[in-house]
């Protein structure tokens, strides 16, 4: 049966955080599916700080395992981006499978579906639930307006990416702090695919993360900081015609109110645009600074 | 027979021992338990004349490394491989250590270190430095050749090919050696078999080194023309190694998260592939892992996916043959990376020395032990 397989390297990397229940059935057939379809594959697991058994109960399983298994170990939890970015980094396949929680409300039938998407073109496949929460959809609408890529992002469940994505993201920067929307910025084609339901919730540290991603992937700070400076043209605009209008209708001292309207309100708005600016210094910082960007305690290998 | 010494092992250690002592008329027997020599670690490795690149973690080692580099290359000048270019590169990610130190390393060893832009040679964002370096690599099978020529001029020096050691006894002031049909005695004995130097002291009853033992598979690739005089070694984390092997027009290819195939704690090497041997290979007698029927499968579909994630598609390379060998790390070495040559000697009178190293150019350690006993 082996030369009816696929030649091309795969790497399946999960994420996992406290997953005791779901971890062994998931990699279970995730395993099973891959064997059925490729010669050659790994399967990586990123442990973000499990304090459950989800990690024994992975290694107990593995001991069978034909393939290899690396276990990355992060030190702290470090959240779903930084922890799947460390497993990224330790993949080798040619194309990578990128599963943010070991739980598939998605038939498994879609793993093979990414791939044949992948193979007539499209470097990166996203799976994506056919219904969003309205917090999702808000900020995929803010993004997607604001966004410099061709591609419209939406919530996904899991992600096929080709070697040549991961090297042309890298290529534009060294850090990922949100994989999708470096993904969709690649330039490269981008598919997505869709099934009926939903994704459960994701981890906290999403809201800083939106934020963080509007201001590097997308243009809003640029066009809020316009915004602002022109509401601030138009009242400053407007306070030299009250100030005409007044010279000219030769009222006396009755300024006083409006100037500290005027004075508070440029000042507000000027204060806005230091924030943004702080955003975006913020950020430089870290891009040039923080060279560490993950910290992982170990790796383990599993392999016969 | 009665011989000055006994060599037990007829690799790069063994044959030089036999052509030192034998040039100032020494008699000497060296008995192999292969059928011819160099058929082991000193074949089976990335032929690396190491300069102390390798080893980030630990000065010591590197400076003497430096040290026996030049000794080595003088001597043995003919079988070096020396005009290709040597790149080492640390990995931007899993690594331990990074550019900045690994440049400050080489200038505290006073070893040649010259950035190259990693994108030179590798896919942007996988490596964050690269570095000219000077290292060589010597041709396993020239080095037999020539070892064996002075040797055969040297009519005081025999050599017993598949002749593996049954007992070794004391008798009085001589170890007394059996092997096949040869009984040999001599005053000295020397253990240079490598991954074999705790079965030897296991059947003489002294303690054994602390050793893990890792069967290593090593890869023998043809490349692309760009490939052909650049050998590269990304260090730390993700290790691997691509570099021309000898004078063989071939590169070697190690990776350290696939190249070991199993590995064993116990003191003599231990694996369950021992048992589909055909009985050639048990625990305290190991066998040739590349001659042995038991060999696993290859890594090469991991170790290839590896090296390719990491190297431009103009630096190609494609199978061509895989070698299998036993290597033994020394425990106390494993957290500072180092792999000191160890040259023990159990006893005096009859002389008992066991050396075991995991580098060629540290032959030079032996000449102590072997020219004042």
């Amino acid at each position: 049966m082996a030369e009816h397989k696929e030649k091309n390297f795969i790497s399946a990397v999960v994420y996992l955080n406290n997953a005791q229940d779901a971890v062994v059935p998931f990699f279970r057939t995730l395993n099973e599916r891959l064997d059925a379809r490729f010669e050659q594959y790994e399967l990586i697991a990123v442990d973000d700080r499990c304090t459950d058994d989800t990690v024994g109960l992975l290694k107990e399983w593995a001991k069978d395992l034909k393939k290899p298994l690396t276990i990355i170990h992060m030190s702290l939890y470090q959240g779903v981006e930084i922890a799947m970015n460390a497993g990224l980094d330790c993949s080798i396949g040619d194309y990578v499978y990128e599963f943010d929680c070991p739980q598939a409300p998605w038939p498994w039938q879609m793993v093979d579906d990414a791939y044949d998407t992948a193979m007539k073109g499209s470097d990166i496949v996203s799976v994506c639930p056919d219904t969003q929460r309205v917090s999702s959809k808000l900020f995929y609408k803010v993004f997607n307006a604001n966004s410099r890529s061709a591609y419209q992002l939406r919530t996904d469940a899991f992600r096929l990416v080709s070697r040549r994505a991961i090297n042309r993201v890298h290529a534009v920067s060294a850090r990922l702090p949100y994989r999708k929307a470096a993904y969709a910025a690649s330039g490269l084609k981008m598919s997505d695919l869709l099934f009926k339901g939903t994704v459960s919730k994701q981890n906290e540290g999403r809201f800083g993360l939106a934020i963080d991603s509007l201001a590097l992937y997308t243009d809003a700070g640029y066009k809020a900081s316009l915004g602002l400076t022109g509401a601030m043209l138009v009242l400053a605009l407007a306070e030299l015609m009250y100030t005409l209008a007044v010279y000219l209708g030769g009222a006396p001292i009755e300024g006083w109110t409006t100037t500290m309207f005027v004075l508070t309100a440029g000042f507000a708005g000027l204060f806005a645009l230091f924030a943004i600016a702080l955003k975006y210094l913020c950020l430089i910082l870290e891009f040039t600074f923080k060279r560490q960007t993950n910290l992982i305690e170990g790796i383990e290998k599993i392999q016969k | 027979m009665i011989y000055d010494k006994i060599i037990l092992g007829a690799g790069l250690y063994g044959l030089y021992s036999a052509e030192r002592c034998g040039a100032r008329g020494e008699k000497i027997l060296v008995l192999e338990r292969d059928a011819t020599p160099f058929r082991r670690a000193t074949y089976i490795n990335q032929a690396r004349v190491h300069q102390g690149y390798h080893y980030p973690r630990s000065y010591s080692t590197a400076i003497k490394s430096a040290k026996y580099f030049d000794r080595f290359c003088k001597d043995y000048d003919f079988c070096l491989l020396k005009d290709f270019d040597q790149v080492y590169a640390t990995s931007a990610q899993f690594s331990w250590t990074d550019a900045d130190e690994f440049r400050k390393f080489c200038a505290a060893a006073k070893i040649r270190c010259d950035s190259v832009d990693p994108e030179k040679y590798f896919q942007p964002g996988l490596c964050d430095g690269a570095f000219l370096t000077t290292e060589y690599t010597y041709d396993a099978e020239m080095l037999k050749k020539y070892l064996l020529d002075k040797l055969a001029l040297l009519p005081n020096v025999e050599i017993a090919y598949s002749h593996k050691p049954e007992s070794i006894k004391q008798a009085g002031s001589v170890w007394q050696v059996k092997a096949g049909d040869i009984t040999a005695e001599a005053p000295f004995l020397l253990n240079a078999t490598y991954a074999g130097v705790n079965d030897v002291h296991q059947m003489m009853g002294f303690e054994p080194f602390k050793i893990k033992y890792e069967l290593c598979e090593m890869i023998l690739c043809t490349v692309s023309p760009a490939f052909k005089d650049v050998g590269i070694t990304v260090m730390d984390g993700p290790f691997f190694s691509i570099m021309p092997f000898g004078r063989t027009g071939l590169h070697s290819m190690s990776a350290v998260t696939f190249t070991p195939h199993n590995t064993s704690y116990e003191p003599v090497a231990t694996f369950d592939c021992q048992a589909h041997s055909g009985g050639l290979c048990k625990p305290g007698d190991l066998y040739n892992c590349n001659d042995c029927p038991a060999k696993p499968e290859s890594a090469w579909p991991y170790m290839s996916r590896l090296a390719r994630k990491y190297l431009r598609e103009e630096y190609g390379f494609e199978y061509h043959s895989s070698l299998f060998s036993m290597k033994p790390i020394l425990k106390a070495s494993e957290i500072d990376d180092s792999r000191p040559t160890v040259v023990r000697k159990f006893t005096a009178e009859p002389t008992f020395v066991s050396v075991l190293s995991g580098k060629i150019n540290t032959v030079y350690d032996l000449d102590e032990v072997l020219d004042n006993g």
